[in-house]
C-alpha cells in the first residue's frame, strides 16, 4: 500500500502560469531591493569608503568590476543548471531561463573585461596581459557568444533549447579554471580577498559597499530575467491565440 | 584466444572498422587534401612574416600548430556529412545497435586519415619553418596525441551543427574555446623541445586531454544525434 505523499507546494512554480504570477509578485520587491542596496553600494563605495593607500581613488572601479565578474560566473552557473535540469526533466521554464540570461551574461563578461583593462592600465601599465584569469574569462566570453550563435542558427526552438543545453554543459569545465586560476598559476591578477568563512583581507568600510553592489547587480539580473520570462510568455500566448483564432483575424483583415 | 574472436563486441568493432576503412580507401584523395593544405599554408608564413631563421625558430611551434588547427577545422565539415546526406546516419541512430561504438570508429578512422598524412609530412614542413631536428620527435608525438582530442571535440561541435547553414563557420565559433588548452599544451611542448628542455609535462597533459575526449565524446555525440537536430 502506497503512503500518501503531501505534494511539495513550491514545485508548482515550475509551471509557467504560476511562475508568471510569482514573477509579477517578486518584481516590485526586487526593484526596491536593488534600489536600496545599489544606492548604499554606490554612495558607500564612491564617496564614503576611504581611498586606498597604494592605489588612491582609482581602486573605486572595484565596485563595478568585481560585481560584473562575479555575475558573469553566476549567470553561467544559473544557465548551466537550468539547462541540465531542463534536459533531464524536460521543463519549459528552463529554456526560458537560458534564453533570458545569455545576452546579459555575455554583456557582464564583456563589462568585467572592459572595466578590468581600464583598471589595469594605471595599475599594471598595460591594457591587457595574457595571464590565466584574464585568458579564461575571455574564453568564457567566447563560450557565451558560441551559445548565442548556436541558438540563433537552429530554426526549431525546442531542438535549439536542447542543443544549447549540451553546449552549456560542456562549457562548465571553464568555471573552476577561472575561479581557481589565481591559486593554480602565478598570475598578475590578485588573489581572492573576500573569503566566505574567514575574515576578509579587505577593510570593512570598503567591503560592505562591495557586497551591497554584488547583491544589487544580482538583483538587477533577476529583474531582467523575470521581465524577459514574462514578456516571452505573453508573446508565446499571443502567437498561440492568434494561431487558434486565425479564422477571426482573417475575417477582420478582409472585411475592414 | 578464440573467445576474443567470437565475442560480439569484437565482431562489431571489426565490421565498423572495415566499413569505414573501405570508405576511406575508395576516396583516397581525401588523404591528399591535408598534405596539400599543410604545404600551401605553411609556405605562406615564412614568405609573409620573415624568412629569418632566428625569428622563425621562436614562433615556428605555434605557427605549425595553428595551421594544424585550421586544417582540422576545415576538414571537420566533412565528418558525418556523407552519412547524413545519404540517410545512413538516421538509420544508424534508429537501429538498436551500439551507436557510440559506431561513432567512435568513425571518429577514429577520420583521425587516422588526417594525422597519418600529417606525421608523414612533418619532417619536410619542419624544414620550411626552421623547427630544429631535436624537436621533431616531440612534434610527431604532439600531433599523435593532440589530433585525436581536436577531432573528437570537433565531432561534438559537428553533431551540434549538422544540418544547419554556415555549419563550417558555426563549428569554428563553438569549438575554439575547447581547443585553446590543446593548442597551448601542444605548442608549448614543441617550444620546450626546440629549446632543448624536456617536453614531458605538456605531452602528459596532452595525453590527459586525449584520453578524456576520446573516451567521453562518443557518448556526448550519441546524445546529440538522438536529439534530432539534423533531421528537422
Amino acid at each position: 500500500m502506497m503512503k500518501k505523499r503531501r505534494m511539495v507546494k513550491v514545485y508548482r512554480f515550475i509551471a509557467i502560469k504560476h511562475f508568471y504570477n510569482l514573477a509579477g509578485y517578486l518584481l516590485p520587491l526586487l526593484a526596491v531591493f536593488v534600489l536600496i542596496l545599489g544606492t548604499y553600494g554606490s554612495i558607500g563605495g564612491l564617496y564614503l569608503a576611504p581611498a586606498d593607500y597604494q592605489q588612491g581613488d582609482a581602486f573605486r572601479i572595484i565596485y563595478v568590476h568585481v560585481p560584473s565578474a562575479f555575475l558573469s560566473l553566476f549567470i553561467y552557473l544559473v544557465m548551466a543548471m537550468a539547462a541540465v535540469i531542463g534536459l533531464i526533466f524536460r521543463i519549459k521554464l528552463a529554456d526560458l531561463i537560458v534564453s533570458g540570461s545569455v545576452f546579459l551574461g555575455s554583456w557582464f563578461t564583456f563589462l568585467a573585461l572592459l572595466t578590468g583593462s581600464v583598471w589595469a592600465k594605471p595599475m599594471w601599465g598595460a591594457w591587457w596581459v595574457w595571464d590565466a584569469r584574464l585568458t579564461s574569462e575571455l574564453i568564457l566570453l567566447f563560450l557565451y557568444l558560441g551559445v548565442i550563435a548556436l541558438r540563433s542558427a537552429i530554426p526549431e526552438p525546442r531542438v535549439a533549447a536542447k542543443a544549447t543545453a549540451v553546449l552549456l554543459m560542456l562549457g562548465l569545465a571553464n568555471i573552476p579554471i577561472i575561479h581557481y586560476s589565481v591559486y593554480w598559476w602565478n598570475t598578475l591578477h590578485q588573489g581572492a580577498t573576500i573569503h566566505l568563512l574567514s575574515p576578509s583581507l579587505i577593510e570593512r568600510s570598503m567591503l560592505y559597499p562591495l557586497l551591497a553592489m554584488i547583491a544589487a547587480f544580482t538583483g538587477y539580473y533577476f529583474i531582467v530575467l523575470l521581465l524577459y520570462i514574462r514578456c516571452k510568455v505573453l508573446e508565446d500566448n499571443i502567437k498561440i491565440n492568434s494561431a487558434n483564432n486565425w479564422q477571426l483575424t482573417k475575417v477582420n483583415i478582409f472585411h475592414t | 584466444m578464440r573467445a576474443v574472436f567470437d565475442h560480439p563486441l569484437f565482431f562489431k568493432i571489426t565490421v565498423n572498422l572495415k566499413y569505414e576503412l573501405l570508405a576511406v580507401c575508395r576516396c583516397y584523395q581525401d588523404m591528399i587534401y591535408p598534405i596539400l593544405f599543410l604545404i600551401l599554408v605553411i609556405v605562406l608564413f615564412p614568405l609573409s612574416v620573415s624568412p629569418d631563421p632566428v625569428l622563425l625558430n621562436k614562433i615556428s611551434a605555434g605557427i605549425f600548430w595553428i595551421v594544424v588547427l585550421f586544417l582540422v577545422l576545415l576538414m571537420l565539415d566533412q565528418l558525418f556529412r556523407n552519412d547524413w546526406k545519404e540517410g545512413d546516419l538516421e538509420q544508424l541512430i534508429l537501429t538498436p545497435n551500439a551507436l557510440s561504438l559506431a561513432i567512435f570508429i568513425k571518429l577514429l578512422v577520420f583521425c587516422l586519415a588526417i594525422s597519418l598524412p600529417l606525421i608523414v609530412m612533418t619532417p619536410f614542413l619542419s624544414l620550411c619553418l626552421y623547427i630544429p631536428i631535436r624537436a621533431l620527435k616531440t612534434l610527431c608525438w604532439s600531433i599523435f596525441l593532440g589530433t585525436p582530442s581536436l577531432i573528437f571535440l570537433g565531432g561534438i561541435a559537428r553533431a551540434l551543427t549538422l544540418g544547419l547553414r554556415h555549419s563550417g563557420l558555426l563549428i569554428v565559433l563553438i569549438v575554439i574555446p575547447f581547443y585553446i588548452p590543446v593548442l597551448i599544451f601542444a605548442s608549448s611542448a614543441v617550444s620546450f623541445a626546440s629549446m632543448g628542455l624536456s617536453a614531458n609535462g605538456p605531452l602528459a597533459w596532452l595525453s590527459v586531454l586525449m584520453l578524456l575526449s576520446v573516451s567521453l565524446s562518443p557518448l556526448v555525440i550519441r546524445m546529440i544525434l538522438r536529439l534530432g537536430i539534423a533531421f528537422v
